[in-house]
């Protein structure tokens, strides 16, 4: 009897969940992004809870490191097979979506994604001929993060000019040791803070940020290279060719053993991924301090690169892509969502999430103390705009072998500063 | 039965069909690209010699690559080879745990392929790693292995050698085939060491050495996982191999184009030195095979 | 045994006198020594390497990267296998398992396809004459110098005609038709080097084709096959590119992929779980050379490629 009543049960279940399934499964799709563990584990569990709140809808996880990432999703791109919705570089907009119909129109699905939660200038970064290629995630800003331990033991403040930098790298290196620095910049950095510099000078890009030509002269560009040798030379940042003796000259400055025993007192970091910078030091979080943004007195840019690091896309060859927008949609601007993610995806560009995050203070105080300081930055207009072939990655080799050469010696800021002016100005015209 | 062609043609014919399909298909579609300019994205545009031109007169980063690779592959061949046989050579006698050894040298040509290999790997050649702590205590300098554009692919060398057991298995086992009665013959002859291994051992290794030499240069031009884990290419290039300089182009630059041309250059250098090589295996090796059909 | 008893057990008709064996013997022994000498240090140089990496999975970070000397300064951390069980158990939604039964679903049926397809083929190669032959024969050589990063896109664009990406098929597939050709290569040129004897014999006997390779060749070529299995385990074990092109729900992957993912997703942050991971990855490789070993090299040596 009983047996019968449950087998009853069981079959009506399962005929009802049945029903359902067919009536509802209709729409999976996939979706492919790079990152770290935490904002793995995060982006699955907003995954879970979209699936929950749209059930019909399966989002399949497709998630690597940044190196297997790119080369993967252009092989996909190729044969047409990329996922439904993409996590993007906004640098790599050119490549795959030069004249704008690289990526579906976001326009079309204005009624599923409120693009009204965006700041225009944010959007308009993501427009390519008048097509919106991806929704964007908050934008992020350099700037100069310290692990206060070797500056408390050298009883050195903070630099706020150049000058002091230089006076501070002398400290330390005299009350501390040879192994001391003051900035670990990954090779990256070492190009960026460099250019910080000659832009405070000059006040002008390298790469001019309206037409895709090199606007630096050839006496600024050496000025610039230079300047670098210096930083280097006179122990201010860790040099590309320590680091590559090291391990690796863009290995992680969290995974050099010097960051761990507290011998780099900083690093040039994006406000995005403060957090992750403590993950191998003792005592955590609190060993970090966001610094002043370093300055030549009177000018009229700070030089720092800040702009919309990554976007959502959606396949144009999605068959789901209103199923993908939905989610997009929900990633972006749904307050639970917002809960869950943090700031693990760098801070959100829609208002709803940041009004979460700030109200409910989810954001650790020294993201927030970084964030405010590129924002006070930008309000005072010191914020350059950057050409978005700047981070091509054609333009990228170029610099970076570039600096290799000077910091290993091979060659001058003189005869670099021409070569690279002409090869950038080569690579430019052919994108 | 042997001389039925049928037969011999339908046991061969998964062959054929395979690399029509799966090589000289894809083959002949990469020969075409190489003379486009392929996005990836987009399509491709014809451009005759271009990339070849390009290749030969405008890309230093080309030549640098072709040296490399060169010269890597005129280190780690010999290397391999002579460490592989030596120590075959040595294994070669009535030992006690003979087994142990020979499992024990192979093993790193099992892991060697393994990403968790060369990130230790790294670890061994840094600033600070076991290498130059070893030469520290016999009072060398330490070497910046990783930071020279000189010693960089020495690191990349040496995990090459590391991995010498597939090819002094290959080497014990013909220097075991070995007939007894020949070295036996040669002692009573007066014949020394070295004279038994340079008339008697060596002639009949020949095939084998020859295999090994075609393997370890097919390997050595298509190396990727070391130098691109390792040393990244770098420093200055001087890690910078064909195959990354290829895998760059195609799947970080995405010009498929420039890319295919690379590889049919390397293609072409592989197959002139192998085609070389078997050219001249005529005067040199000798098949025991042959020898007892003329028998 | 010492040279005493050897020299007083010399029957006297042998010519040699006594001081000749004595210094064949001490001959011997030095050679022995060494002998075990160098096999002693290089083996402590090519084995010193590995046994870092197992004491790593038990060390701290700061340790790992100070510290030279394999074991961990507390012996007691050596109970300690969490790094293995958080290695094991990912942040993903996916444990090891997973990702090993996966591995197997694509290394084991192209182990059968690559044993079946190469000995077909190198049988055909090695001991019939037909008109294209040579020729087949130098293609195949060809394709063996062919790098295969040539051949990628194309391959890629292909297989997605067939409908065939994010499945196995693409990594399975091209070995069912002895398409890797160092394989056929290497039974190729060990078939040469075996006799024909028994098979003429067999022939003699009447046995057909079939019959005959499974009967006679397929034994002989035992020692060559199982070195194939082997090989091809370890590599498709190993492969990073390929399953990286062709699979792309995290579902599927192999632990060659898994193992790359773990490293970037969590940013190396935590050594020892990647290193004992790595280690375990290599498990299913080592189980199987220990195992095979025997086989492998006896094989070889046997009838070996003598040449």
């Amino acid at each position: 009897m009983f047996k019968r009543k449950t087998l009853a049960a069981l079959t009506f279940t399962a005929l009802v969940s049945l029903t359902t399934t067919v009536f509802a499964e209709d729409a999976s799709i996939r979706f492919a992004w790079w990152g770290n563990e935490a904002r793995a584990a995060s982006t699955l569990k907003v995954i879970k809870l979209f699936e929950e709140k749209n059930p019909g809808i399966t989002v399949k996880a497709e998630y690597a490191g940044y190196d297997g990432y790119q080369a993967r999703l252009s092989t996909q791109f190729a044969g047409g097979t990329e996922p439904d919705v993409m996590q993007v570089l906004l640098a790599w907009l050119p490549m795959f979506s030069k004249k704008g119909d690289g990526f579906a129109d976001i326009n079309q699905f204005s009624s599923l994604i409120d693009l009204e939660e965006f700041p225009k200038t944010t959007l308009e970064q993501v427009t390519v001929d008048g097509k919106v290629q991806g929704v964007p995630i908050g934008s992020t800003g350099f700037l100069f993060l310290y692990n206060k331990e070797p500056w408390q033991k050298a009883q050195i403040a903070y630099p706020k000019t150049w000058d002091e930098l230089f006076e501070a790298a002398k400290l330390m290196r005299e009350r501390l040791g040879d192994d001391y620095y003051p900035l670990d910049p990954t090779t990256q950095g070492s190009i960026l803070i460099s250019l910080s510099w000659a832009m405070q000078k000059y006040n002008v890009n390298f790469i001019d940020p309206n037409e895709p030509k090199v606007s630096m002269t050839e006496e600024q560009v050496a000025d610039w290279l230079r300047f670098f040798k210096k930083l280097e030379t006179e122990h201010a940042l860790v040099s590309i060719e320590t680091r590559t003796a090291m391990g690796g000259a863009n290995k992680p400055t969290i995974q050099m053993p010097d960051w761990v025993e507290g011998k780099w007192g900083g690093v040039y970091s994006q406000d995005s991924t403060i957090t992750t910078r403590a993950d191998t030091l003792s005592g955590g979080l609190d060993q970090l301090e966001v610094g002043p943004y370093i300055m030549l007195p009177e000018a009229k840019t700070a030089g720092t690169m800040s702009r919309t690091g990554l976007i959502y896309s959606i396949s144009k060859h999605s068959k789901q892509s209103e199923a993908a927008a939905k989610f997009i949609n929900f990633l972006t601007t749904d307050p639970e969502a917002a809960r869950i993610v943090g700031a693990t995806r760098g801070l959100p560009a829609s208002k709803t999430q940041w009004d979460i995050l700030t109200n409910e203070k989810l954001i650790p105080p020294i993201q927030e103390i970084g964030t405010k300081q590129i924002m006070e930055l930008d309000e005072k207009g010191l914020v350059p705009r950057f050409s978005l072939y700047f981070e091509h990655p054609l333009i990228y080799k170029l610099l970076f072998s570039t600096f290799e050469e000077i910091s290993f010696g091979k060659t001058t800021p003189e005869e670099a500063a021409p070569k690279l002016i002409k090869e950038a100005n080569r690579v430019l015209s052919r994108l | 039965m042997y001389e039925s062609k049928r037969l011999g043609y339908l046991f061969v014919l998964p062959f054929i069909l395979g690399i029509l399909a799966f090589n000289l298909f894809p083959f002949a579609a990469s020969f075409a690209l190489s003379f486009t300019d392929y996005p990836l994205i987009g399509s491709p545009t014809y451009i005759g010699l271009e990339n070849y031109e390009k290749m030969v007169f405008d890309d230093d980063l080309f030549w640098k690559s072709m040296t490399v690779t060169v010269s890597f592959a005129l280190i780690v061949v010999p290397a391999r080879l002579a460490v592989a046989l030596f120590i075959a050579q040595v294994l070669n006698f009535k030992l006690r745990g003979i087994n142990f050894f020979r499992a024990a040298y192979y093993l790193p040509t099992i892991l060697g392929g393994s990403i968790a290999i060369s990130v230790m790997w790294k670890f061994l050649f840094q600033q600070k790693g076991l290498v130059n702590i070893i030469l520290d205590t016999v009072g060398i300098d330490p070497i910046p292995w990783l930071a020279s554009e000189r010693y960089a692919v020495w690191t990349i060398v040496a995990l090459n050698t590391w991995q010498f057991g597939a090819a002094m298995v290959i080497f014990l086992a013909a220097l075991q085939g070995v007939p007894k009665s020949l070295y036996e013959a040669a002692e009573i002859d007066g014949a020394s060491f070295w004279q038994q291994f340079r008339n008697v051992t060596l002639p009949i290794i020949t095939p084998v050495i020859f295999f090994n030499m075609i393997m370890q240069i097919v390997h050595c031009f298509q190396e990727f996982n070391a130098p691109y884990m390792i040393t990244e290419g770098g420093p200055l290039y001087s890690t910078y191999f064909m195959a990354i300089y290829i895998y760059e182009e195609a799947f970080k630059y995405f010009n498929m184009g420039y890319a295919s041309a690379l590889s049919w250059v390397l293609f072409f250098l592989i197959v002139s030195i192998a085609g070389g090589l078997f050219w001249s295996s005529k005067y040199w090796v000798f098949y025991s095979g042959e020898k007892e059909r003329a028998r | 045994m010492s040279s005493d008893t050897v020299a007083s057990a010399l029957p006297k008709t042998r010519i040699p006198s006594n001081a000749e064996v004595l210094r064949t013997q001490r001959r011997e022994r030095i050679s022995l020594a060494l002998r075990y000498l160098i096999l002693g240090s290089v083996g402590l140089l090519m084995l010193y390497p590995l046994f870092w990496l197992l004491g790593a999975s038990f060390k701290s970070n700061q340790e790992i990267f100070t510290t030279i000397w394999f074991l961990p300064k507390d012996l007691t951390q050596l109970l300690d296998f969490s790094a293995y069980y958080n290695g094991w158990m990912t942040r993903t939604e996916f444990t090891f398992a997973t990702y090993f039964l996966n591995s197997f679903l694509i290394v084991v049926p192209r182990v059968i396809v690559t044993l079946i397809s190469c000995t077909l083929v190198a049988y055909s190669f090695a001991r019939f004459e037909y008109p294209g032959r040579k020729f087949l024969f130098s293609i195949m050589i060809g394709t063996m110098l062919l790098p295969p990063i040539v051949l990628r896109v194309p391959q890629y664009l292909m297989f997605k005609e067939l409908g065939m990406i994010d499945t196995y098929w693409p990594l399975i597939l091209p070995s069912a038709f002895a398409v890797d050709t160092f394989f056929t290569f290497l039974v190729v040129q060990f078939l040469r080097g075996t006799p024909r004897d028994m098979e003429e014999a067999a022939i003699i006997d009447g046995c057909n084709a079939l019959q005959l390779l499974w009967h006679i060749v397929v034994p002989l070529l035992k020692p060559a096959l199982i070195s194939v299995a082997l090989f091809q385990f370890i590599w498709t074990m190993n492969d990073f590119i390929g399953p990286l092109i062709y699979i792309s729900t995290v579902e599927k992957y192999p632990v060659s992929l898994a193992l790359k993912m773990s490293m970037d997703v969590t940013g190396e942050v935590a050594w020892a779980n990647i290193i004992a991971i790595s280690i375990v990855a290599l498990l299913p490789s080592l189980t199987v050379f220990f195992l095979a070993q025997r086989y492998f090299i006896e094989g070889a040596t046997s009838s070996g490629i003598k040449g």
